[in-house]
Order: structure tokens, then sequence, then C-alpha cells
């Protein structure tokens, strides 16, 4: 033998490869959950049959089981892009800006899909989810709940494909200042610009927001009579942050959805709609940071002050923020030199937290993460099918907070207001009534729920493959 | 299953090698690598195994009536059935639907029939038994007696799915003998590293960065700049995919006691595109010069009747890839440069310097690479449109904004693409056998392992780019 060293070694490198395949084979989670790095279903443990075997199912899944349930995925992951990014030439303001297109795309996507599914009726007319209400819905002044009086036109004086350096990828809509945009059929998301347009992130269907609101009405069946439901729809941080870096460019931010819901939910009472866009909007450029830099979330600060709103609403005493006290958590997560700070709140009373099966089965869990250095500290990062907190306050009153992942932000905040707080993560494929012990509208009626909260994302929240039907589905039965 | 998967490198591999070496006889070792290479094809794609035992055992037969038969006649006979079973198979799966959907499918549209699901490697592993029949047909190998081992020349893993295309020739004595050894074992190891890096690191980050071109429609919006550098990316992207995958066979065939012909050399090193094709996918081109070009007269029958065999040589090289239209121009464009290269045009490049024959090499190699790129001619030809200021702006945001973001990796694999590691050794001297060179490098490949799995990690499923070949 030449070389006894490399024999060694390689002989290592193969029983290091076994080991850890051993390893990943005891350790690994089994089951199919949602990364809130990623945002999508990590792959579980893939169903073996002679079927999913012929049809390859089951190899394709096992690969991607494999990966996604990888030791420190996330940290692995986070390794091999900081090898990519420290190779990366774009400027840190670049870098910001494509941040914010990348997420801003998710949502489009999201429109797109919107658009495919619009019916003819509507007048459809091509791709753009921004020519719409110019083409095709200049009668809606006179029938939408608000409505700009001004014609909307398109400005088109400075087209984006005749402009290299331009940053945006959507035309603009030049609005008067104040001006919310609206129509009949459709309601939206957008950035204000200095130079007076606006530009679209998204929009949304009337005929989804008024099943949407169906299936608030069908949930309001479900609570007390004096049982509120409270919704909001939380922008992702790089819309934020994208106007906090360009304030050359933009000026503002707005919604009109919020408009939209609360009138396909006319002569309700007790549903209460909320628009983070309006109540964020004047501090999203001030000292305290609305929403992160290394994460896609809301800060606990956003989430604070979408509450206190929500708890006026219900005229419940509002608790300031410095009597809170937090675990200041600096960020594992670095953007050119920038960490964040995630106030992880250390609840007012003894509080226990508990993982639920089976309707009744309680495993305890840890209530927070105070050791991780990511957004995942708050609410100990989500967990399946169902999550209850016993509060330690007594008041009588119990609630329900349906969310993704920003609505772990939040529900520390409801701790001393409701004796229970419950939680689901509602995203797609996330809810399993089986799993649950029931469904969601069983599951209230068995823990007798007075409250509900809707906390979601743009990115998740009324989207049509997912609350608009899926939690429809999952309300009943 | 694909060598650059976590389940290849975490079970696969490491319960394969455990076996292999339990015993030392080669029955054990030849019973274990037919097991456990079945298993490796069949994972995601069970019911072709059925098609690749079928083409197998009829050039079994056939070549054992070879073998037993005294006449010309018949054996020629039988050589011509087995080579015409496999290459049915082939033709049925990969060509069948493609001819006849260009042919009488423009007559009428109810004419057309659906494109069948190519099982894969066919396209390898049929070369493969072509050879082992046509060798005993040439005497030069006898028959094999065990139809286990001629299975196992067809299905061994390292090379089933997308080569090297490894001729029964070279192969047969170590079907019935090899050794395995500690140094083969770790340079074997070494290899296969080397391979899965090229791969997973370099070809798949240049794959990221093409994803992000605005290739739609051919490239529509691509400007000049972008356009030249999308068609780079996927140069460097198809050299280090299919190169790795060649390293990891050579690797993995080294550690079990096969020695595997070398399939690249450098290619994007040439000085023509003549010696570009003798360093690139070499067991391909040894296969065509072997079987079809030598049979067919070579260059021994006058110039014309050499110009004929190259347009032919080059016509099946692109047919072999794929079936459609921009494989077969793919294969002719390659033809007419060789052609013009016989006709008087290597004399051209005789008086020039090396760096201009190297950078029209490279030119004419990176434009055959966007004809490959593109499922049709007119978005290939936009493409080259495009690189060539054909309603093209000079450069756009967004193939600027690729650049700045994928730039360091692919910079470092073209230069890892040229024999910069011969000129090293050269450099270092007796010293590149050193302990301390040796510990670096034993270093340096661990580092390379850890990061090609890291990125596993991050990677949804990623074939091979000559996989679909």
């Amino acid at each position: 033998m030449k070389n006894k060293q490399a024999f060694t070694v390689a002989v290592l490198w193969i029983f290091a490869l076994s080991v850890a395949g051993i390893f990943l084979a005891f350790t690994s989670e089994k089951e199919s959950r949602i990364s809130d790095a990623e945002n999508r279903m990590l792959q579980g443990f893939p169903e073996l049959s002679v079927k999913t075997i012929f049809n390859d199912e089951f190899t394709t899944q096992f690969e991607a089981f494999l990966a996604d349930s990888f030791f420190e995925r996330d940290s692995v992951i986070g390794f091999t892009n900081g090898i990519l990014d420290s190779f990366n030439m774009l400027s840190k303001d670049e870098k910001i800006r494509i941040q914010a297109e990348k997420m801003e795309k998710e949502l489009q996507d999201v429109g797109r899909f919107s658009e495919e599914e619009r019916g003819e009726d509507e007048g459809e007319t091509g791709d753009s989810v921004i020519e719409e209400p110019v083409t095709d819905e200049p009668e809606a002044a006179d029938t939408a709940p608000v409505v700009t009086d001004e014609p909307i036109v398109l400005d088109n004086s400075d087209p984006v494909s005749e402009n290299e350096d331009d940053e945006e990828e959507s035309e603009n809509i030049a609005i008067a200042p104040g001006e919310i945009l609206i129509t009949d059929n459709t309601s939206y998301l957008w950035h204000e610009n200095l130079d007076g347009t606006i530009t679209i992130q998204y929009t949304y269907k009337r005929s989804d927001i008024a099943t949407y609101a169906n299936t608030l009405k069908l949930m309001q069946t479900y609570l007390p009579e004096d049982g509120n439901i409270l919704f909001t729809q939380v922008p992702l941080a790089s819309i934020a942050q994208r106007w906090r870096q360009q304030q050359n460019k933009y000026c503002g931010w707005g919604s009109s959805v919020e408009i939209m819901l609360e009138d396909c939910l006319e002569g309700t009472e007790r549903i209460h709609v909320f628009s983070t866009y309006d109540i964020l909007e004047p501090y999203v450029c001030g000292d305290v940071p609305m929403f992160y830099v290394t994460d896609h979330h809301w800060s606990a600060e956003g989430a604070y002050k979408v509450a206190v709103e929500m708890f006026k609403k219900l005229n419940l005493p509002i608790i300031p923020y410095e009597e809170y006290n937090y675990k200041a958590i600096r960020s594992k997560a670095v953007v050119d030199g920038e960490r964040d700070i995630f106030n992880v709140l250390y609840p007012l009373t003894p509080t226990h937290s508990y993982i639920v099966t089976k309707k009744d089965k309680l495993q305890e869990i840890d209530l927070m993460n105070y050791d991780a250095a990511t957004y995942r500290a708050y609410m100990n990062n989500t967990r399946y099918p169902w999550r209850k907190i016993v509060t330690g306050t007594n008041t009588g009153r119990r609630c329900l907070v349906i969310c993704d992942s920003f609505g772990n932000a939040f529900t520390p905040y409801l701790f001393a207001y409701y004796d229970e707080v419950h939680m689901v993560d509602f995203r797609k494929d996330g809810y399993s009534k089986s799993e649950a012990g029931g469904s969601i509208g069983y599951m209230m009626k068995y823990h007798e729920i007075d409250d509900v909260y809707i906390i979601t994302s743009t990115a998740n929240g009324l989207r049509k493959d997912n609350s608009i039907e899926y939690l429809r589905a999952h309300l009943k039965g | 299953m694909v060598f650059s998967s976590l389940a290849f490198l975490l079970y696969f591999f490491p319960i394969v090698l455990l076996f292999y070496f339990l015993r030392k006889d080669i029955k054990w070792k030849n019973g274990v690598l037919l097991v456990t290479s079945l298993f490796f094809y069949a994972w995601g794609e069970p019911v072709w195994i059925v098609a690749m035992v079928a083409s197998t055992l009829v050039n079994y037969y056939a070549a054992r009536r070879i073998a037993k038969s005294k006449k010309q006649k018949e054996r020629r006979m039988w050589m011509i059935l087995g080579v015409s079973v496999s290459a049915a198979f082939l033709f049925i799966f990969k060509y069948a639907a493609f001819i006849i959907n260009s042919t009488f499918g423009l007559v009428s549209p109810s004419l057309r029939i659906p494109v069948l699901e190519l099982p894969i490697g066919i396209s390898f592993y049929t070369f493969q038994v072509i050879t082992y029949t046509v060798d005993v047909y040439r005497k030069k190998q006898k028959a094999q007696k065990h139809f286990s081992r001629l299975l196992l020349y067809v299905c061994c893993f390292p090379q089933l799915i997308a080569g090297p295309i490894v001729q029964y020739n070279d192969i047969a004595a170590q079907l019935s003998e090899r050794k395995t050894a500690p140094d083969g074992f770790s340079q074997g190891m070494e290899r296969f590293i080397i391979g899965l890096g090229k791969k997973v690191i370099f070809a798949n980050i240049c794959g990221a960065a093409m994803t992000k071109m605005p290739l739609a429609g051919g490239g529509a919006a691509l400007s000049v700049v972008g356009a030249w550098y999308a068609a780079f990316l996927y140069t460097l992207q198809i050299y280090f995919d299919f190169s790795g995958y060649s390293d990891m066979a050579i690797g993995i065939g080294k550690i079990l006691g096969f020695e595997y012909k070398e399939n690249f050399d450098h290619p994007y090193a040439s000085l023509s595109v003549r010696e570009f094709w003798r360093r690139w996918h070499i067991s391909l081109g040894a296969f065509f010069r072997d079987y079809v070009y030598i049979p067919l007269g070579g260059n021994r029958k006058g110039l014309m009747r050499t110009v004929f065999n190259t347009l032919v040589v080059w016509s099946l090289t692109g047919f072999w890839h794929g079936a459609a239209w921009t494989f077969l121009v793919w294969g002719a464009y390659y033809g007419i440069i060789l052609t013009i290269d016989l006709l008087g045009g290597k004399k051209i490049t005789l008086v020039l310097p090396k760096p201009v024959n190297w950078l029209i090499t490279m030119v004419l190699v990176i434009i055959s690479w966007v004809i490959f790129y593109y499922p049709t001619l007119g978005q290939a030809f936009q493409h080259i449109g495009a690189m060539f200021g054909i309603g093209a702006k000079w450069i756009d945001s967004a193939s600027l904004q690729i650049i700045k973001t994928y730039s360091f990796f692919p910079l470092i694999a073209f230069i890892g693409s040229l024999p910069v590691g011969n000129t090293i050794k050269r450099i270092l001297g007796a010293r590149a056998d050193g302990k301390i060179v040796n510990t670096l490098r034993l270093a340096w490949m661990t580092g390379c392992l850890i990061l090609s799995i890291f990125y596993l990690v991050g990677q949804s499923y990623n074939p091979f780019i000559y996989f679909q070949f």
C-alpha cells in the first residue's frame, strides 16, 4: 500500500456517511411539517406501497424526505447560502431590492393564480394584474364601498421595457394622495410612490373575498352570542423593508382588501376586520422596527400595535408595551452586518403550553424557545396539530388564534385577556382533522372558544387555495 | 437513483461496499454487484428493468449462437438479430414517436402517437450490449457463458445510467477477475468526491444561475452580454454535470476493482473542434469510431467517402442525444465543421496563433451548446441571434444582476475546466506526493465531501443532464 493515510481517510469517509445515514434514520421527523424558514411543507416519510414504488412517488418523496429531515437543515442551508452570498458582488441596496422583489413575486404568483381562476364575466383580458382596473371596471366608482371619484389612468411616462435601469417590474398607476384603490370586483395591495403613482402588489377578486366572508359568518355560528372574530392580514417584511430602504422612491403603502371584506360582511356585528397596513403605516420607517431585516416576519412591536387595536375594539384594557418583560435575543442571521432583536415575551402569569392531539390528549412543551436566535423563539415555533396555552389568568374567556407563523409574535399579547389561548397553524395541508380530533368548528365548540383571532401573512392569508377554500372545508364536519 | 443524492451517499453506497468487501471471491462480489445494480436501476424505474434484461438476454443468446456457428452467413445473421433487437428497443422508446409524428403526423394529427417515457440509461446500455455482440462476432471476445456476468456488464451501477459507454472488450476480463486494493479504494473515493463536487457545487450553481436568466421563449429578453453569459453558464454546467458523473462512475469502478477508460480530458482546452471531440465524451466517440465510422470505411476510401462517413457519424451522434430537430441540427453542425476541417480548414488553423484557435473553438462549442439547450430550433436561433446583437440590447439589468450574483463560481469552474491540475502537479514536482501535500489534499477532499452533502440538503431532486439520453 503506497498511501496508508489516504486509505484510512477514505474508509473514514465511508464510515462517516454510514453513521450519518443511521443517525438520520433514527432521529428524523417522520411527519410532514411546515418550515417557517422556507414557508413550505417539509416532506414526511412517504407512503410505502406497490403503487407508490411503481409510480416513482416513493423514491422521489424519499429523496425529498432525507433532504428535508437532515440534521440542522436550516443552519446547513444558511451556511451554503452564506458561501454563495459571500461571493455575491451585488450592493446592499441591490440585495434588498432583489429580496423585496422575490417576496413580491410570491404575492404576484398568487395573483396570477387568482387571475387564472377569474370568470369570463369579469372581463379578464390579460396576464397583468395591474391593467385590470383601468380597462375593465371604469364604472366601479358608482357601486364600490369606497372608491376614488377620479379616473384612474396608467402612468406610461416611463415604460419599464425601455429603461434598463428602472427597478420596477410592474407599471405604475397614478392616483391622488389619500385615495383608496378599489373597484366593484377588485381590491388591491399597493406601495405608494413619491411621484404620486402607486405600484400594485396584488389584486383580490370580490367573489373570493365574498366566499371568505361567508366562511367567517359560518365560523361565527360556532361561537357564543358575544363571541368575536378579529381578522387581519400582515404584509411580509420585505414589502416593508423595500419602502424603508427606498424612502427616496416610496412614501407609503395601502390595502383595500379589508374594505372589500367588511363590505362583504355587511350585517354582521361581531366580525371585525383590521388593516395592518393602516395600523403600521406611521411606524414602518420609524426607529422601532415593525418588521425584521433578517427574517420575513413582523416584529413583536409590530404585532403589539395591531393587538392593541384589536383589544380596543373589544373594550379590553390596554397593557403598555413597556410593562411586559422580554428577553431580547439577537438574531443568528446577519444581513449586511445588521442583526435583528427578537423581543420574546415573558408571560405575566405562570403559563403552561401543550400540544393537543385527538381532541384532549395533552403533551406539555415549552411555551417559548428563549434559546433560539431566530423568529422560532416566539411561541417555540408553530406546533401541530393544535396548541393550547393555559395562561394562569382568570377572565372566564377562551380564544382561538388561526394563524400562520405570523401568529407566533402576536399570540403572547393575548395571555393577559384569556384563560386559555388555543392556536391552530392553518396553512395549506397543515391541518389534520383526524390528528386534532375534529374539524375547526367542532374543536371550537369542544374547547368552548369565545373569540377567534385570524392572523396570517398576505402570502398565506386570503389565498384561494388556502384560507378561502381550505379553511371553509375544515371548518365543518 | 443518482450518485448525487443523500439516499445514495448515506445508504446505498456504504451498504454496497459493506457487502462487496465482506468476502473476497469474485462470485460473491459479482453477485452483490448484480443485485445492488438492479436495485439501483429499479429505484424509480422498476418497470424498465424488463426491457434491459430482455435486451441483454437476446444478445446473450445471439452471441452464444454466433460462437457456436461455423458459417459466416449464420454468424452474421445472429449478430444482426442481436443488434437489431437492442436497436429496436431504443428506436421504439426514443425515436418512433418523433419519426412518425414528424412524417405522418404532419399529414393528419390523428396519426400522431404519444411520446413514450424513455427508460433511463437505454441509450448507454443499448450501445454497451451492441459492443458485446459485435465483439463476439468479430472474434475479439469469446461469448460469455454466464448470463449473470453479461447482465452485470450491462447493468453494473457505476456506469449504467449515464456512461461512460464501456466496451465489452475493455471489461470482459475484469468480469471474471479483478483486484481490489487499498490504493484503488482511496484513489477511487477521491475521484468520486471530485465528481460529486463538480456536479453538486459547480454544475448545480451554474444551473441555478441559468434558471434565473431571462431565457423564456429563446431569450427574447436577452441582451448580447446576457445571451453570451447564459451560453457560457450552460457550457460550464453541461461539462461539470457530465464529467462529474463520469468521474464518480470511474471512481466507484476503481473502488470496486474495475478500470474504466477516461471519458473527458479537459475538452475546453482544445485548440480545434476535432480536438474537442477527442476530449469530450470519449467513450461515445470511441463507439462511433469503432462500430460505425471504421466499418463504413473510415478514411481509407477517399476524401468524398470520408466526408460522407463523417456526416453519417455526426448525424447519428446528434440523433443519439435525442429525438428532436435541435439534436439533429446540433449533430449536423459538428458534421459540417469537421467536414470543413477535413477539406482544408485545419490548414488555416495551423497558421493561426494558439489563443485565436482556442477562442474560435470555444465560440463554436458555445454556440453548439445553445442549439443543444433549447427544445426548438426557433428558440435556439433567437438566442444565437441575441449573442450577435440581432434584435438585442447590449446589456440588460436582469442579466447584469445574475452576473453580479453568480460570477465567482462560474469563474472558478471555468478555470477548473482547464488543465490547471496538471500545471500544479508540474510546479510541485516531487513534492506532489509528499506528506504535507497529501494531508492538505485529503483535508480539501473532506471539505469538498461535506460541502457537497450540505448543498444536496438544500437542493431538490437534481438529475444529471445526460440522464435524458
